[in-house]
């Protein structure tokens, strides 16, 4: 059987895993989730494929220790770095997904239902009350706040928060790690089968679309929890709803009406777009850009089109290197071998692509769909000519602007929206010609913080020292006030009233990591972290891909010959 | 929901008094309560317009009339959204958010081509050694990346001041001393890993080439000696070591490449496979100079049947502030990019143009017109040889290699048909 600190190592990757730098993490784990992980990373079980339990066992030996939890136990960080107590912690989720898959509709959920649940899993006869060991109430938070300080020192945002309200104020902290219970996946899938016969929602959507549709259908889906859960005000959250609703969506066996084993799922990977521009020759390509699931990591996929393979290879965290041109009207499918989990990789069918700067380096102008752009930051439309009419409503209507939007040679009927940028938050009363998009364009949120120039490492996750970025906040508020606080700190250093679309009057900031939060009318509206690094811990970091010259048998890289079988000194 | 405007005349240059308002209300707060104006876009001959302020609820009506006087507008009345469009009939209407963003355009970048050099050849700006230290520094963490991303760093560190030609010479700089690779096209660049190399010169001490960090020189300062000598002509410092640090998990080995290198590299006839293809640059798109006895020449480049009608040489294709520097071999039909020097040498090798060289074996040093730069692949075994770059002498009109050994030298001038003369004295 895994011991805990395997657990625990394993359940940090997973959650973790394909994660870009500066989103939130969920530490969202029921029992479909430790299966996946226990073969993920292949973990020892003594109860053949029953990781679930294997897992709170490992939990009970670790944690509790003469008939109480040991807090003790899970304060420092392992051997590899991280902190001990994600386990426990994964432990109190895995309570509250229980919690709610035993609830009816409508029970309150309370500090004693929840209790009950987690005394149960630890193996507690008493069932009543907190676990002994967990009292008085809040004694557990630090582990929280150690493992949101873990995220953010490694460039992750956290998602664990405490509820506003006296009653549940610290089991807020595990119920807001949860997404999608197993019931809610499986409600999923029949709603997708149900959509997709009453030809309401397509086969091969991409993610923005799905959510769009579940968003649409909440009304008439028949579980409240999950028309809650579509109706989620806060953004980051809608967006993990986002990826979890999806990774259903594309796991969907259309070919088997049937299917009930959920057991074993094999899924589709995603395509977006990456483009590429030839000056010389004037053209543009948009090359067919997958993205890489946190299941995919480490497996040696190819991708078939035609008689050729091609090997799925990381470009960086969440996405595969950039295959072969493609039309940007999508809808092609390409098989997929390598692993049995994957089947098969698709190209979305589309009228329309918003492609933002590389989040790693936006000085770069590459576009590709890496999401959807901040508040402030320019992007590129790529769309049907068709839906010209709607663009230009938007624009009379004062809510986005662009430079330019020229027709594309060597792609007919397709034209490019460049430096678009959302302007006005007044979508309200706009009557859409295109829904799609105008609900793909129209801005979710308040304000933002951007961060640019500088020295940036992005691969190390900050500035270096005495190269910091710009600081921007880009806001439709009257008023907001930028804090910064040092991680793990309440003090702030600098907190002042900022104008939108300006850059800050920052301080200078000595090497660490900084929580950047913009607040209007004394709440917290957006947040983002800074991290600045010192020149002395710099690391070097070698590519596993690297250029070099080729002459003949020899490659050249720098002032290292090699051969082409082997490598030669002089 | 139906909109309420307070509709006012106004006077002057529509877009001028959409500012006037819209600052107003930002300074007093009042985004929300009034969220968006709209105007006719062209003023009367008399230069009057419409102009209509959304309000949020009735109870501001007052404030909205004070703020337009304010800015001196007229009131008129209260009216509803579609009464909007019988007063302007067919006037054009803007709408402009209060509470909007300023609309901000990227800024179009001038740093399209990274093999760019212009007529002046320039050597690379001359900037703090130290700044030069930190972007080798920042290029080993970062690891790789893009031809911009290399361009902001320098302006970032203040080497080359957004001098887009003095960023190609420091990018060249670098893979000559083999900090650096890129990808054919220039641009993308992987960094090389660390690698001991031994000099020419009998009794090597050796020098360290590729990544570092602070970290990791002084990881190097713990197993031997470390002498840093500052490049004369721009670039990081050439770190020489007592002995080598025989750890070849961390440090690479090369040995003394630099006479195995140049042993390996194909001769002119044979460079231009080592170029990337261009692809095929339409004709009518840009203005086209041809490389002509040292300068560029205004030329004509037509196809006819699918080939260009023009002959082998370097070529400046200009579009606006866009410009590449390529070489078409006519024979092939092809249009190849690469290091400047090298499409230069192509082009005057083609017409039987032959260098000159002059060699001082009593000082080892190697001098090269300034005007016969070398192509990259053959330069790089010249700096190699030293870890040095080559600096200007004699007024700037020749280029000194140090540490050059005669072997080498002797490789050179065969490979190139370089005629070489010798003497006891530097130029």
């Amino acid at each position: 059987m895994a011991s805990y600190d395997q657990w625990n190592s394993a359940i940090t990757q997973y959650v973790t895993s394909g994660i870009p730098r500066g989103s939130p993490v969920y530490l969202s784990i029921d029992g479909a989730v430790l299966k996946e992980i226990g073969e993920m990373f292949s973990l020892p079980t003594t109860h053949g494929d029953e990781w679930p339990d294997d897992f709170v066992e490992s939990v009970r030996s670790h944690c509790v220790v003469n008939a109480a939890v040991n807090l003790g136990a899970m304060n420092a960080l392992d051997s590899g770095g991280l902190p001990r107590s994600v386990g426990f912690l994964a432990l109190m989720v895995l309570s509250a997904y229980h919690m709610m898959e035993e609830e009816t509709e409508g029970t309150v959920i309370s500090e004693i239902n929840y209790f009950t649940r987690l005394n149960r899993l630890l193996g507690f006869a008493v069932e009543r009350g907190r676990p002994p060991g967990l009292a008085p109430a809040g004694v557990e938070e630090h582990l929280w706040l150690h493992w949101n300080s873990w995220l953010v020192r490694n460039g992750w945002l956290p998602s664990a928060r405490k509820g506003d309200a006296i009653a549940n104020r610290y089991v807020a902290y595990p119920l807001s790690q949860s997404l999608l219970r197993e019931a809610d996946r499986e409600r999923l899938e029949r709603i997708y089968r149900k959509g997709s016969r009453d030809l309401e929602l397509g086969r091969d959507w991409d993610r923005d679309q799905v959510f769009r549709w579940l968003c649409i259908s909440a009304g008439q889906m028949g579980s409240a929890h999950l028309r809650g859960l579509f109706a989620e005000a806060d953004l980051r959250r809608r967006e993990a709803l986002a990826d979890a609703a999806f990774d259903v969506y594309t796991a969907v066996d259309w070919q088997d009406e049937g299917s009930q084993d959920h057991g074993f799922r094999q899924r589709r990977l995603v395509g977006g777009l990456y483009r590429t521009e030839d000056p010389v020759a004037g053209t543009i390509d948009y090359l067919l850009y997958v993205r890489e699931p946190r299941r995919a990591r480490g497996l040696q996929l190819t991708v078939a089109k035609g008689s050729e393979a091609c090997y799925l290879v990381e470009e960086r965290r969440g996405w595969f290197v950039p295959l072969w041109a493609e039309s940007p009207d999508g809808g092609v499918r390409y098989p997929v071998s390598g692993d049995p989990q994957f089947k098969e990789a698709f190209l979305p069918s589309r009228a329309f692509w918003v492609l933002v700067q590389d989040p790693d380096s936006p000085e770069s102008g590459m576009y590709a769909t890496w999401g959807m752009p901040a508040l402030g930051e320019a992007f590129l439309l790529l769309c049907r000519a068709e839906l010209a009419g709607q663009m230009a409503i938007l624009k009379d209507e004062g809510l986005i602007s662009w430079r330019a939007a020229p027709p594309l040679r060597g792609h007919p009927g397709w034209v490019e929206y460049r430096d678009c940028m959302v302007l006005s938050p007044n979508w309200g009363d706009l009557v859409a010609t295109e829904p799609d998009l105008v609900e793909s364009l129209r801005p979710r949120t308040t304000a933002s913080v951007s961060l640019a120039g500088g020295l940036n490492v992005s691969c190390q996750g900050g500035w270096l020292e005495g190269h910091c970025p710009e600081v921007t906040v880009f806001t439709f508020e009257d008023a907001v006030n930028l804090r910064i606080t040092g991680v793990g700190s309440e003090v702030p250093l600098f907190e002042e009233e900022v104008e939108s679309s300006g850059p800050a009057r920052m301080p200078g900031l000595d090497p660490g990591h900084y929580l950047l939060q913009v607040y209007a009318r004394g709440k917290p509206i957006t947040q983002r972290i800074l991290r600045i690094i010192s020149w002395e811990s710099l690391q070097y970091n070698l590519p596993s891909k690297r250029y070099s010259l080729g002459l003949g048998n020899w490659y050249v890289e720098g002032a290292m010959l090699k051969r082409k079988s082997k490598e030669v000194s002089s | 929901m139906d909109r309420q405007y307070l509709a006012a005349r106004a006077m002057g240059i529509p877009e001028q008094v959409v500012l006037r308002v819209t600052s107003h209300i930002r300074a007093e707060r009042l985004a929300s309560a009034f969220p968006l104006l709209k105007i006719e876009k062209k003023a009367t001959r008399r230069g009057e317009f419409y102009l209509f302020l959304c309000i949020g609820t009735d109870e501001m009506v007052n404030k909205a009339k004070s703020i337009l006087r304010a800015v001196g507008c007229t009131p008129i009345d209260v009216v509803p959204e579609d009464e909007i469009r019988r007063m302007v009939a067919r006037a054009e209407i803007g709408t402009y958010g209060t509470n909007a963003l300023t609309y901000r355009p990227r800024p179009s970048s001038e740093l399209e081509d990274p093999y760019y050099i212009p007529d002046s050849q320039a050597d690379g700006c001359r900037s703090s050694p130290d700044a030069y230290n930190r972007l080798l520094y920042w290029l080993s963490a970062t690891g790789q990346g893009s031809w911009a991303s290399f361009s902001h760093a320098c302006v970032e560190l203040q080497l080359g001041s957004a001098d887009v030609h003095g960023l190609s010479s420091i990018y060249r700089n670098m893979r000559l001393l083999g900090h650096l690779e890129c990808s054919e096209d220039g641009a993308k660049w992987t960094i090389v890993p660390p690698t001991e190399v031994t000099p020419s010169s009998e009794g090597g001490v050796c020098f360290i080439s590729g990544a570092r960090t602070p970290s990791f020189l002084d990881w190097v300062s713990g197993r031997t000696n470390v002498t840093s000598i500052t490049q004369k002509a721009g670039g990081p410092d050439l770190v020489r070591l007592q002995r080598s640090v025989s750890s070849p998990d961390t440090v690479q080995q090369a040995g003394r490449v630099a006479e195995t290198m140049l042993g390996l590299l194909p001769n002119p006839r044979s460079l231009m496979e080592t170029l990337g293809d261009a692809g095929r640059p339409d004709s009518t798109r840009f203005a086209v100079e041809v490389w002509d006895e040292g300068m560029y020449v205004p030329c004509q480049l037509r196809e006819r049947n699918g080939r260009y009608i023009a002959e082998s040489g370097l070529y400046r294709l200009s579009q606006d502030r866009h410009r590449f520097t390529l070489y078409f071999d006519s024979d092939s039909q092809r249009w190849l990019k690469g290091d400047w020097y090298t499409l230069r040498f192509l082009s005057e090798y083609t017409m039987g143009v032959r260098y000159d060289a002059v060699c001082n074996d009593s000082t080892s040093r190697l001098f090269l017109p300034k005007q016969s730069r070398l192509p990259l692949i053959y330069e790089r075994p010249l700096v190699l040889s030293s870890g040095l770059l080559p600096v200007s002498v004699s007024g700037g009109s020749w280029l000194c290699y140090e540490d050059v050994s005669p072997e080498l030298v002797l490789l050179l001038a065969s490979l190139l048909q370089i005629r070489l003369r010798r003497q006891l004295l530097d130029v």
